[in-house]
């Protein structure tokens, strides 16, 4: 399970997000959506370990990650916007560096990649140079090394951004096939994909939540037919700013 | 601790791969050899001829390593974050000394194999020059001199790494890097040039990698001389890990 609560996050004197409190619970999708700069990757860098909140309070499975950052990222899975990956290595090669960074010994390394390999459809490009992989590869590379510790929390940043109709269905069926022991949360533009896969939506528009709940609530609260539609209207109203 | 092992281990073998597979290390290695093997040949007899060759070339190897250390060190952090990998390591379960200490030693190791590289012209030495003028330097020397080396040189990839990590831009950690090593390899040559008060002239002379390269050509490490070196490499490793540290901030 994940728990925000009253998470802000400040770069200097301008604000990343600001009193975000939602929560995301196991077996579920929970789509993070809003527009650019709305401050969704800000709340993924937090939930990944990579940032510390400013304020507030986040809980991974009940650990409070400014309390047990190690601990918290231990069994958090993340998928990096662009998925950035270390492009003069191999797949394998960087699947057991990171399995190696996660403390897993060869042989638990080697069965935990192989299994990762399997339901990211990788075995084939294991020996490939991950430079000359293409977009949909390296993105399965870089969920292959999120589920390589057997994380029970997800956190994927846009993970289909730039995916052709065939990788991005590929790559939903994966993503479905994940959900059943997880806690996955996903920022994402595509608002077919959050239909399509996700159970709870949290809307981010300047840093702040202005809508979260199902998709059927939130289009009835709106009064329109569509997510994407309800998206759109959310997007164009003024910030509530601080009084969220 | 088991689990530290194995993701210290796992962090070594990534910056070696990474070194070894890519030009920086080979290209920095044959100037290292280069810079201090070409004057050897060149004036091999007159180095090996006399203890006072032997500290020539010794003393040699700092202003080299203040080249080679920057070039080695100035993308060691800068680069993961100009690709976005930073992300990547700072998001593991990984404590943040291990993440320092990883890519530290990666550089020492590179560092370690150039170093062992020279000493064959050491060995060679008794051929260049004639039997009647070689006079060998001891091996108590040598090893002395060399772990003398490697100490100075912890400190000064911890200098380089600790710009890494502060700059993004990793020309800037290099010109920094370098800056501040030269100044130590050179410190010693300001009381010669200026006219200073006699403190600060005691302080540049023992801060001078001259002063205490006396002691171990003598041929004993002087616990002061280690304490000098390590002491401050150790504290610029702890600054450097709580630099990433707050870089989650």
């Amino acid at each position: 399970m994940i728990a925000l609560e009253n998470v802000s996050k400040n770069y200097g004197t301008s604000r990343g997000c600001s009193k975000i409190s939602f929560k995301a619970f196991s077996g579920e999708v929970t789509a993070l959506v809003g527009p650019n700069g709305a401050g969704k990757t800000t709340i993924l860098k937090i939930l990944s370990g990579v940032l510390l909140p400013s304020g507030g309070r986040v809980l991974i499975d009940n650990y409070d990650i400014s309390e047990y950052p190690v601990e918290a990222r231990e069994i958090t899975g993340s998928m990096f916007e662009n998925a950035p990956l270390y492009n003069d290595m191999t797949v394998s090669e960087y699947l057991f560096f990171v399995a190696g960074m996660h403390g897993l010994s060869k042989k638990k390394a080697r069965i935990s990649i192989a299994e990762s390999m399997e339901i990211c459809k990788l075995a084939d490009s294991s020996n490939r140079l991950i430079a000359v992989l293409s977009r949909g590869y390296r993105q399965r590379v870089s969920l292959a090394q999120a589920l390589l510790h057997k994380p029970s929390v997800l956190i994927l940043d846009e993970p289909t951004a730039g995916l052709d109709p065939l990788q991005l269905e590929e790559f939903r069926n994966i993503v479905l096939s994940l959900k059943n022991e997880r806690t996955i949360l996903l920022s994402t533009h595509i608002m077919q994909e959050v239909e399509s896969l996700c159970n709870e939506i949290v809307m981010i528009h300047q840093g702040v939540v202005v809508e979260q709940g199902n998709i059927k609530d939130i289009c009835r609260r709106n009064g329109v037919a569509t997510i994407e539609r309800a998206f759109l209207s959310i997007a164009s109203r003024p910030s509530k700013g601080d009084h969220n | 601790m088991k689990k530290s092992l194995i993701q210290f281990s796992s962090l070594l073998g990534k910056e070696l791969r990474h070194a070894f597979f890519s030009p920086i290390a080979f290209c920095s290695g044959l100037f290292f050899l280069f810079g201090i093997g070409i004057p050897f040949f060149l004036f091999g007899a007159n180095l090996s001829a006399s203890e006072s060759g032997f500290r020539q070339y010794i003393s040699r190897i700092p202003y080299i390593s203040a080249i080679v250390v920057s070039v080695l060190t100035m993308g060691l952090w800068s680069d993961e974050r100009k690709a976005g990998t930073e992300h990547i390591l700072l998001g593991l379960p990984v404590h943040d000394y291990i993440l320092v200490l990883g890519k530290f030693f990666s550089v020492l190791i590179i560092y370690l194999i150039m170093i062992l590289l020279t000493l064959p012209m050491i060995l060679l030495a008794p051929i260049f020059a004639s039997a009647q003028t070689y006079i060998s330097p001891g091996i108590g020397a040598v090893v002395s001199a060399y772990a003398f080396i490697l100490l100075f040189s912890g400190a000064s990839i911890s200098v380089g790494l600790f710009f890494s990590v502060l700059f993004s831009n990793s020309i800037v950690s290099f010109i920094l890097t370098i800056s501040s090593l030269l100044f130590l390899d050179t410190v010693q040559i300001l009381p010669q040039t200026f006219l200073l008060p006699e403190f600060v002239t005691l302080i540049a002379t023992r801060l001078s990698f001259a002063w205490h390269l006396e002691s171990a050509l003598r041929g004993v490490l002087d616990s002061r001389d280690i304490f000098f070196y390590l002491l401050p490499c150790i504290g610029v490793l702890y600054a450097t890990t709580i630099i990433v540290r707050n870089r989650r901030v």
